[in-house]
Parts: C-alpha cells; structure tokens; sequence
C-alpha cells in the first residue's frame, strides 16, 4: 500500500484482498500518524504491530509500504524508489499535482511495477515500454473516438 | 514523447480535472464536504438514467474513486463501475478495474459478478486486457475467483501464445494465489511444467555478464539477487564441497566488495545484497571467515551515520548472535551495541535490546542483564514491558547463583513495575517453589522489599505468595517474625487492587496454620473485610473466617497444605515472546534468542505447530486443584466459586503423558456427600477420567448408571475394569457392563441394580483400574449407596409426629449426634440434612421454629418397613446442631446418626452475627440454662462450681422468669431440658451428704422455681417435689427445714389440690408445728406457722 502525504492520502493501494474497508481505513490512519510523528534523521524502518512499515519522503510527499517483518527493508526503499523514478520519468519531473488530477495513470504504473506486491521486472525500460504500449491502445481509442 | 500533452488534451475528463480542482480550492472540510455531497448528489441522478455512455460512465465512476481516495464513503456506482469491465475501450476498462480493485474486496458480493468478465478479458488476445485481468486477480483474488481462474491463468503462464510481460505477470498472480490459497494449486503436477521456464533466457545469471538495463544503480539486479540468496537460505546447506565453496566465494565476493557509493540508491541496493548474503552466510556455516568478516563490517554498520544501517546492522547481529557460536568476535561490541540502547531512534534501540538478548550467555548475562536494568528506567514506555520480559528470561536462563535471579526480578519489580506481567512473578513462584535452597533467600528478600514504601503492586502479590507458602523458612531471622511478615503485607493491603487484596487474603490464612500466634490479627481482618461491599473479598472473609473458627485445625491444614513442585514446562515467558514472533507468510529463516530459539523455530517450520514433546496429549483441563493458586483449593474443596481464579504459569499447556493426579481427598469427600443428597453428579473427576452417577431409587430396589468418561482428547483409556461388590445387607447386580477401552473424548456408561436386604452398614467401594498411555491406574471411590438411599419421606402433622416420637421412646432406638454448624445456624443447614437422609421436612409440627424435624420409611428386603423420626435442634451458643433420630429399628437409628459425622459447611455466605432479633433472645437464655446445666454435671468433685451453677439455675429461673413459662407452655422439648434443670437442683440438696452451702444454694433455687408458672408447677409436681421437701422437714438441720417449709408454702398457695395428699399427712403437720416454733425473724414471715394455718384452712374447705 502506498500513501502520499500532505495530511491527506493521495493514493493506497492494498494487495490483501480479505481486509475490510474499516480495517483498512484503521491501519491507513494508524501508520500515517506514526510516520508523520517521525523526525527526519530517523531511520525508515518500523515496525507495526505484525508487519514492518518501510517509508521515504519525497518533498512534501510520504511514500509508505507495509510489508512483512521478513521482507528486505532496504529494497523495499528501493522499490519505492523505483516507483518515484518511474513516475517521474512517465510524468515529466512529476510532482504532486500529477498524481492528483491523473490518479489513474498512477495506479497503472504501479500495476506495472508490482503484482501481488512483487517486484515485476527489474529493469526499467520494460516497464515503461508497457506503459507505452498501453498508451498506444489509448491514443488508438480516443482517435477513433467521436468528438463529444 | 508528450505525454503530459497527451494526457491533458485527448484523454482527460475536464469534468473530472475541474471537479479536481473545485476541491483542491476547498480550504475547509465543510467546504469539501459540501462539494463532495453536491457532487454525490448529481451522479447519483445521472446514475439513474440508463442512456449514459460509456465516456460519462467512467468519467462519473473517476470522481466517485476520487472521492473514496480521499477518504470519503462511497457507497454506490459499484454497479456502474464493474458495467465498466465489460467495456471494449481500454481506457473504460481500466477505470472499471481500478475501481474494482479500490473498492471491492474479496468478500464483496459484487465481486462474484465480475468473475466473468475477469474470465473474458482473460482470455482476450488483447494483452493489455489480459493483464488489466491479471492485476485484478492478484489484487482481489478471492477463494472462488480463485478456483475458477487458476487453471486459466496457469496457461497464460506455461503456455506459449502470451509475450514474457504477460507470462511474468501469470506468474506472479500464481504466486499471491498460491500463498494465499495454497491448496488451490497441485504442487506436485504443475511444478514439472513450470521448472522449464527457468531455464528461460529471460533469467540472466547472476554473476557474468548481464544486460545494462537490468543494473539498478549499478548494483546487478538486486531484487533477483536477493531473492535467489533468500532461497538459497531455505534449502539445507549443500553436502557437496565444490557447490559450497562456489558459493562461500561469490558470498565473499559480496561481502568483500568494500566499496563505498555515495549514491544512496546504489548503496541501499548493494548493502541489501550484502545482508541478505550475510544471511545466507550464516545458513551455510556459521563458524566461516565469512562471518568474522561481516562482523567487522557490521560492527562498522553499528556506529553509522545512517540510522538504516545501524538498524540493519543490529538486525544482522542478531542472526549472527541467534546462530552462529562466534560469540566472542561479536562481544567485542557489545560496548557499541548497549550504547546503541541510548540510540535516538526507537526502532533502532529495539533491535539492539533483540541484539542484547540474543547474544547473552552465561558468560556475559550479568553485564547484560545489569546494563539492561541500568536502561530500563530510562527506556521508552513502549519497549519496556518487551525489555522487562526479556530481562526475566535472561535472568533466569543464565543464572549461575539463584540469589542473583531473585535480586534481578526484584528490581525489576521495583524499577518497572507497572510493566512486569503476572506471568514474570507466576515464573518466580514456580521457580522458587522447586527450588527449596531459594526458598530462604526469596522470602526474605520479597520481605524486604515489601517494608519499603511505595512498594508495587506486582510485588505485593509476590510477597503475598511467597510469604504465604514459605514464610515461616525465615522465621527466625531478625525482622522476620509472623508479625513482621503479617504487618509489612498488611501495609500494603489498603494501597491493592481486589484481585491482589484477594491473594492477600488467602496468605493470611496461610499465616493462621503457619503462625497461629498471629490468629487474632488476621481473625479481626477477616471479621472487618466480612463486611465490605466487593463480592469476592466479603465471600473470603466469611469462607476464611468460617475454616479458622473451625473447633478443629484439619480442614485449615488440608487446605493450606504446602503447594507440591510445580511440573516442569516451558517458561511461560518464553511463550509469550514466541507468540509475537508468528510465522507469516514468507517463512522466516531465523528468530529472535539464542539457539534453542532456533530450534524451536525449525520445529515449527517443520511440524507446522510449537514444538512439543512428542505425543503429548492436547492440552488438558486443570489437572485438579493442587497446583493453582491455593484458593482455587479451597473453591474446589468447598464448591464455592472465588470468580476467576487466575490460571498461574499458564497450566493448559501441553505436557508429556503425564501421570494423571488423583484428586484429592477433600474433593472426594466433596463429590460423595454430594451425592448423599442428590440424585445424580459427579462421583470422581481428574485430568483423564470423569465419573459421574446417575440413580433411581423405588423402596428396597434401585438403578444406577454409571459413566465412565475419557477427557483426553487424545489418548484411550484401556484395560478398563471394575468392580463393585455387593454385601450381606445390599446385594449387587451388573445390568450392562462397560467395554475395556474408552476412546478419547467419549463416554461409556454401566448399569447396576441394587436391592437393599437388611439395614446397610456397611459401604460398597467401586474399584475402577485403567491404563493411561504407560501409566495403569487404580482408583477406590465410596460408592453412595447407602441407607438413606432407601429411605422414602413421609408426611406427618404435628400431632401424629409427637405421637409416634413419644412411642418410640429413647435409647437404644434412640441415637444422638451433635456437630458443629460451622459459622452461622443457618436453616438451611437441617432441612439440608433432612434432604441427605431423603426424610420429608415437616413443616409447622415443632413447635419451636428454630427446630426442624423430618419423617420417612426405610424400606429392606427382611425386616421390611422401619419408619424413622428426625429432630434437629441448633445451638446458638454453641453453633452446633444436635440430631435426634428415633427409628423403630436400633440399627437404623444408630446408623443414620453416624453418618452425621461429616459437619457440612455453610457454603452460603454469612449474613455476620448481629445483635439477634427479639425472638432469638429467649433462645439465646435458654442456651444458658443448657451451659449452665452442663457445667453442674461436669463438675462433680468441684463442689464451688456446682454451687454456682444452682445459684446460677436459681438467677436464670427468676430474672428471666418469663423466658421458661413462656417457651413452656409451648413445647415439650424445655420442659424436658428443665426437666433436667430441676432435677440437677434437687439431686444438689437431696443428698445429706452433699456439702451444706450447696444444699442450702440448691433449696433456695428451688424456692424461686417453685414461684413459677404453670408448666413449671406441674414439673415440680411431676417430680414429687411436695414429697421430697416434706421430708426435708425433719433434717436436723433446721435452716434447710425452714427452706423447705418455705417451697412447700409456696407450692401449697399455687396448687394446693395437687398436693392434697403429703400436706394432710399427720407427719407434716407435726414436723411443721416444731418448726413453727423456731427463730424466723430473718424470714419475712414465719412460712411454718403460715403453711400450717394454710394446710388447716383449706382442709376445712375441702
């Protein structure tokens, strides 16, 4: 699940299927409260309660993850390092207001990074040549698509 | 390329953009909210109207997402959004997915309808909606979305008509399907099919050349590396020498890679292939070079300036610590490591206090330990109840003196007391408890402590348990005595929470049969606590009060018997960290702890449960009493129930097949005298075997069922045999025997007939013998087949019954017993006998209602119908019972009383003993009278007491005058008592020997009985008293004459017709004329002269 911050969510998203929305609503308001509390120089590692909260900030944005206690924590820094590189490079230097107003372009690149909360591919390059091609099945629809 | 552009000019909902912006513009969230429902509103009115396009669909279905990002609750357009999956344009499709996944979860009930479409798009050859359906599953994959795609996606994988994105993505959904659902995928077939696709060339090795784009900042695919390391990790470390070294170098090479980037992309990337290798590492040999290495390293890693890899670092350690024997490199750190405990992020502190702890040994446990304790009072709230609890196993694991193990508990307790749990001071009990050297040491200790002020509560309870059971061991030291010990805990006791007030209370009692010096103190606490308003605490004092007012000690002394060794078992402590450490998805390689914590771990990971000794059976109930708290004794001894007895040390835990332990004898005796009374209940109860009893009773005849059951869960009972022999007097019979093998958790009844042949005197004995996993078992019971069993009431009115009473007569068809009522007189008590004796209570037939009397017929085969009178009569004085029964058998008689013996307890709580209501004071004389008489019968050879006793008849007769006439005229039972009151007076002057003052104190009671009222009139008539006086008229001593004529005047002005006879005798006549001739001038009037004038009168008249 990735939040960003500004005390506002911009974006979560859950790869256990079985929580109920309280559920979710709970944790979501839970661990951002404890990461905000976070000094900077702190490291971005914690636990809570049975899992481990991994986060990084980015500008006025926090990027969270929870993941297992067992889960490397270092390169789940890096995968959401990687996310930020992918949108950025997607985005043209991206910065908050284009996950805002394109909310759903950023969930499909995270589609493309992770599944299932695993890591897809390592390289880059494929993953943005996806998005590409998907932009292309875009690009293709809304040609053909009547003036409204 | 533009995409911005392209975003922003063709495919971009300017409804959604503004509606975007209009809320971004909001300051406030009123402001927000009312644009929100505003907006809510009018989607929802578009909703209605099924003309909508698809572009209005999604554009509507993106604000409601939005919105639902936000936080708001959006509870409609599930509908519109799954319609969207149905979609052919990708960009309709995709927001119809992404609302799927955002807003529904598995158990959803929208999410079976889009089953189908997910299906579809499956299958679709487009691969972009093949995967827009892959990430759809892996997201909210629920069990049946999961059955019914599985084997579609397992193509898409294995197959070949997909590109490798797609094929990848295949098999990553697998993969969450397969954690989640693990049974859904047939391992064993489909592995076969999948193994080639990792010979795929899309796998790059590792080590060699690999393509630019998979560098991660330099580092060589790191995500594939480590994951390959962490498999590496699950298999045994391999046999064969040239695959081990291979792999030791690469991990040197790793390991050894002493660059150090600036880029922190690229130093996250390569130092979480280190760690992971570092691992590995340790998985492969722990004892290697490799590990001294990454030691430095790590040590280095600990006094970082970055916080992740000091943390890291220490996490690292920790595996080492937790595996590896290389103590020695590691504990040249352990300076750096404790300073780390001062660290200034919490995270980072935790895993030097789990660093710490793994690494502690006996070596080093004290430093350990001390700087540990040293920190605890600065530490964070958050991690203290963790450090208190690691601190106590650490204390007690590697404890070379048991005095250092107490010293550290204690001040913990005092340093952290609020966060020491009940399951750290269970942990000292037990230990201490086991270990008799300790036992000194501890309670003087926890003695100690308790002096000083502001002591914590946790320890209150510790010193209350400990002082209780081993108190008196530290007797003898100086400041030490009961009432040192009583008083230090008394202190205390005010400051307590009902729970540990409770505890309290039980070593008080403890106190009294340790230390009976100390009896008053704690009496006048029970007495002031029986009072109060808290349930619990009022039940004990009565309870407690109750046992320590007992005439006898036994039942203190059972019930305070000394605890026995606790069983050996895991620390509950440890099981309690184990429980924070539970596996989860990805199966952890090692864990927090030493090695045994490693063992542990690989016993799980391998049984898939906690270790535990091999076929231990599932945890049992409580094996009976003895091992909990001593007042869960006394509640199941009494049948009372104390609330929620505190389940000390964790006792439902598995243990090797352990001897069942007998329950004891007071439960025994508990379950029997039960059943006296009852019909049905539990005959015998222990960890395994339950027996319980049912019976039916008709005249002489009866049935008895008898279950036998097996609560082991886990183990039969075999060999099962039993045996209930018949005697002369009730003869036996085996209706339906039991089979020899009782399955786990099942019961199996007998039955038996009985028929009672004569008066039972006898008691029948069922033997029952089994065996229990190795252990045979033989187990005698009292069987309650008794007497009164063949009793059956009957109903008398008063008349009838005192009829009958008077018929029977005394002894021998009479027998007596009197027991003690144990605390209060309670009614309830009697009409409790009477049940157990199965007699009917009469009710309204004595005429005292304090009394309780009860009728029934006994029936047997030979000497046929025996009918049987009871009466009950308390003592208040005494707060005894005495129990009259008249049968028409001496046998029976003799019998139902002996079974009397047993005082049944007041189990119901004391109402406290008042001021007694008016109506008891009357009784509460003639309890008196009864003192008073018995005294006078005991002290046949102490002439002054007796003396005093009449004197004090005489004072009883006149000041409470009224109490006798009034109680008389009722009820035969005082005129019987005074029947023996009056004749002890008169026994006290008839005789001439008897000394001359207790003639005299006797003759004078007389007198003030014979101004009595009726009743007693016709008792002293009855008794002849007329005769013996007149023949007192001739003693020569002349003042018991005169006393005489005295009584006899008396008597003679209240009943003259009755004593018609003695008086006109000449002889009195002429006795009296003598002494009417004597000194009366003490006398108010010359009674002689007066009886005689009297006597002349009245025969006249007549």
């Amino acid at each position: 699940m990735i939040d960003l911050q500004k005390r506002k969510i911009r974006l979560t998203k859950w790869f256990t299927s079985d929580w109920s929305p309280k559920e979710k609503s709970k944790i979501v308001r839970d661990v951002s409260q404890t990461v905000l509390a976070r000094k900077a120089k702190m490291c971005n590692v914690l636990e809570f309660k049975e899992f481990k909260v991994v986060y990084r900030r980015y500008a006025s944005l926090f990027f969270v993850v929870g993941t297992d206690v067992d889960e490397n924590e270092l390169l789940m820094l890096e995968i959401i390092h990687r996310y930020v590189e992918v949108l950025d490079k997607w985005f043209m230097n991206v910065c908050e207001l284009d996950i805002i107003f394109n909310f759903q372009q950023a969930y499909t690149i995270m589609d493309e990074l992770l599944i299932g909360g695993e890591l897809q591919d390592t390289s880059k390059r494929a993953v943005l040549n996806t998005l590409k091609r998907i932009d292309e099945t875009e690009k293709q629809e809304a040609a053909n698509q009547p003036f409204i | 390329m533009d995409n911005k552009k392209f975003f922003q000019n063709g495919n971009t909902m300017n409804g959604l953009v503004k509606f975007i912006s209009d809320l971004r513009a909001c300051r406030a969230r009123d402001l927000e909210e009312k644009r929100i429902n505003k907006e809510l509103a009018n989607i929802r009115s578009k909703f209605k109207d099924s003309s909508l396009n698809g572009y209005q669909k999604k554009k509507y279905v993106c604000k409601l997402l939005y919105m639902y990002i936000l936080g708001w609750e959006v509870d409609f357009g599930h509908v519109e959004a799954v319609n969207l999956l149905n979609s052919t344009k990708y960009s309709e499709k995709q927001i119809g997915y992404l609302a799927t996944t955002l807003m529904l979860n598995e158990t959803h009930e929208l999410a079976r309808l889009v089953v189908n479409s997910i299906h579809r798009d499956l299958d679709d050859h487009n691969e972009v909606f093949n995967c827009l359906a892959l990430h759809a599953i892996a997201n909210i994959g629920g069990r049946e979305m999961s059955e019914t795609l599985i084997n579609d996606i397992f193509k898409l994988f294995t197959g070949s008509a997909r590109s490798q994105f797609v094929k990848k993505k295949a098999g990553l959904t697998l993969l969450r399907l397969y954690r989640k659902f693990p049974d859904l995928i047939p391992g064993s077939e489909w592995a076969p099919k999948i193994l080639p696709i990792l010979d795929h060339d899309s796998l790059i090795v590792v080590r060699g050349e690999y393509p630019s784009d998979y560098a991660y900042n330099k580092v060589p695919a790191p995500w594939l590396v480590v994951k390959l390391l962490r498999l590496l990790q699950y298999y045994p470390p391999p046999q064969a020498s040239v695959v081990l070294d291979e792999l030791l170098a690469s991990l040197s090479k790793i390991i050894s890679n002493a660059e150090k980037p600036k880029n922190p992309q690229q130093m996250n990337a390569q130092n979480a292939v280190l760690f992971e290798a570092v691992n590995l590492a340790i998985h492969l040999d722990s004892h290697s070079v490799l590990i001294s290495q990454s030691i430095v390293i790590l040590g280095d890693f600990i006094v970082s300036k970055e916080t992740n890899l000091r943390y890291l670092a220490l996490e690292t350690m920790a595996h080492i610590a937790a595996l590896g024997d290389p103590l020695n490199n590691l504990k040249d750190y352990q300076k750096t490591i404790v300073d780390s405990l001062k660290d200034k992020d919490i995270s980072v502190r935790r895993r030097a206090l789990d660093l710490l702890f793994s690494m502690c040994d006996v070596n080093n446990a004290r430093d350990i330990v001390g700087e540990l304790l040293a920190y605890l009072t600065q530490a964070d709230y958050e991690i203290r109840e963790e450090m208190v609890l690691k601190i106590a196993i650490l204390a007690e694991k590697f404890a070379t003196e048991y005095t250092w193990y107490i010293d550290v508990i204690m001040r913990l307790m005092t340093t952290a007391g609020d966060h020491v749990s009940d399951a750290i001071w269970h942990r000292v009990v037990h230990i201490t408890t086991n270990n008799e050297d300790l036992r000194e040491y501890a309670a003087y200790t926890v003695l100690q402590a308790l002096k000083q002020p502001n002591c914590q509560e946790k320890t209150v309870k510790l010193g209350g348990y400990l002082l209780g059971e081993f108190g008196h061991v530290i007797v003898e030291s100086p400041g030490c005595s009961p009432l040192d010990q009583f008083l230090a805990l008394h202190n205390n006791f005010g400051m307590c929470s009902s729970s540990c007030r409770s505890l309290i209370m039980s070593t008080y009692l403890k106190f009294v049969n340790l230390f009976p010096e100390i009896k008053p103190q704690v009496v006048h606490v029970f007495t002031s606590l029986s009072h109060v308003l808290d349930m619990e605490l009022q039940q004990r004092a009565c309870e407690y009060l109750a046992i320590v007012s007992l005439p006898t000690d036994s039942l203190l002394q059972a019930v305070c018997e000394e605890m026995p060794h606790f069983p050996e078992r895991e620390s509950a402590l440890l099981m309690q960290l184990q429980k924070k450490l539970q596996d989860t998805e990805d199966v952890r390689t090692w864990t927090i702890g030493g090695k045994d914590a490693q063992a542990e771990l690989l016993m799980r990971r391998f049984t898939g449960k906690v270790a535990k000794p091999a076929d231990g059976p599932t945890p049992t109930p409580v094996p009976q009493a003895k091992i909990m708290d001593p007042v869960a004794v006394l509640v199941a001894e009494t049948g009372g129930s104390a609330g929620d007895v505190p389940d000390l040390l964790g006792i439902a835990d598995g243990a090797p097949v352990a001897r069942p332990e007998g329950a004891s004898q007071a439960s025994l005796a508990g379950w029997f005298a039960k059943l006296l009374g009852s019909a049905s209940g539990v005959l015998y109860e222990d960890s395994v075997l339950q027996i319980g009893i049912k019976t039916e009773y008709q005249a002489q005849f009866g049935r008895v069922a008898v279950f036998y059951g097996n609560k082991s869960t886990a183990l039969p009972l075999t060999g099962v045999v039993t045996t209930l022999d018949g005697t002369d007097q009730v003869r036996v019979e085996l209706l339906q025997p039991i089979s020899s093998e009782i399955p786990p958790a099942t019961q199996l009844h007998q039955m038996y007939n009985f028929e009672c042949v004569s008066v039972p005197t006898t008691e029948l004995h069922l033997v029952v013998e089994y065996t229990f996993g190795p252990h045979p078992i033989r187990r005698e019971l009292r069987f309650p087949v008794v007497l009164s069993k063949f009793v059956a009431p009957v109903e008398f009115g008063a008349d009838d019954f005192f009829a009958r009473w008077r018929q029977i007569g005394g002894a021998p068809r009479e027998a007596q017993k009197v027991f003690p009522a144990g605390g209060v007189i309670d009614v309830k008590i009697p009409r409790a006998v009477l049940a157990s004796m199965q007699l009917a209570s009469l009710e309204g037939v004595d005429p005292n209602p304090n009394n309780s009397v009860g009728a029934g017929i006994f029936s047997c085969t030979q000497a046929g119908k025996i009918g049987i009178l009871v009466r009950i009569e308390p003592s208040l004085e005494h707060q005894m019972f005495r129990v009259t029964v008249r049968a028409t058998n001496e046998a029976v008689a003799a019998k139902l009383t002996a079974r009397q013996s047993v005082a049944p307890i007041s189990k119901r709580r004391a109402t406290g003993l008042g001021r007694p209501a008016a109506h008891e004071r009357t009784n509460i004389q003639i309890e008196a009278v009864i003192t008073e008489l018995r005294r006078f019968q005991s002290s046949r050879d102490a002439p002054k007491e007796r003396i005093k006793a009449v004197m004090r008849f005489g004072h009883l007769t006149y000041c409470g005058g009224n109490f006798i006439e009034q109680a008389m005229p009722r009820t035969d039972r005082y005129l019987r008592k005074d029947e023996r009151i009056v004749d002890a007076v008169i026994i006290s002057f008839v005789n001439k020997l008897e000394p001359l003052a207790l003639r005299l104190q006797g003759i004078q009671t007389l007198s003030v009985m014979c101004q009595g009222g009726k009743p007693l009139q016709e008792l002293l008539h009855e008794k002849r008293a007329m005769d013996i006086l007149a023949r007192l008229l001739s003693e020569t001593d002349t003042e018991i004459g005169q006393w005489a004529a005295h009584c006899m005047f008396i008597l003679a002005v209240k009943s003259f017709d009755k004593y018609m006879a003695p008086l006109l005798s000449p002889r009195v006549m002429q006795r009296l004329e003598v002494l009417s001739g004597l000194d009366w001038s003490e006398w108010p009037t010359n009674n002689a002269a007066e009886l005689k004038d009297l006597i002349k009168l009245l025969s006249k008249h007549q």
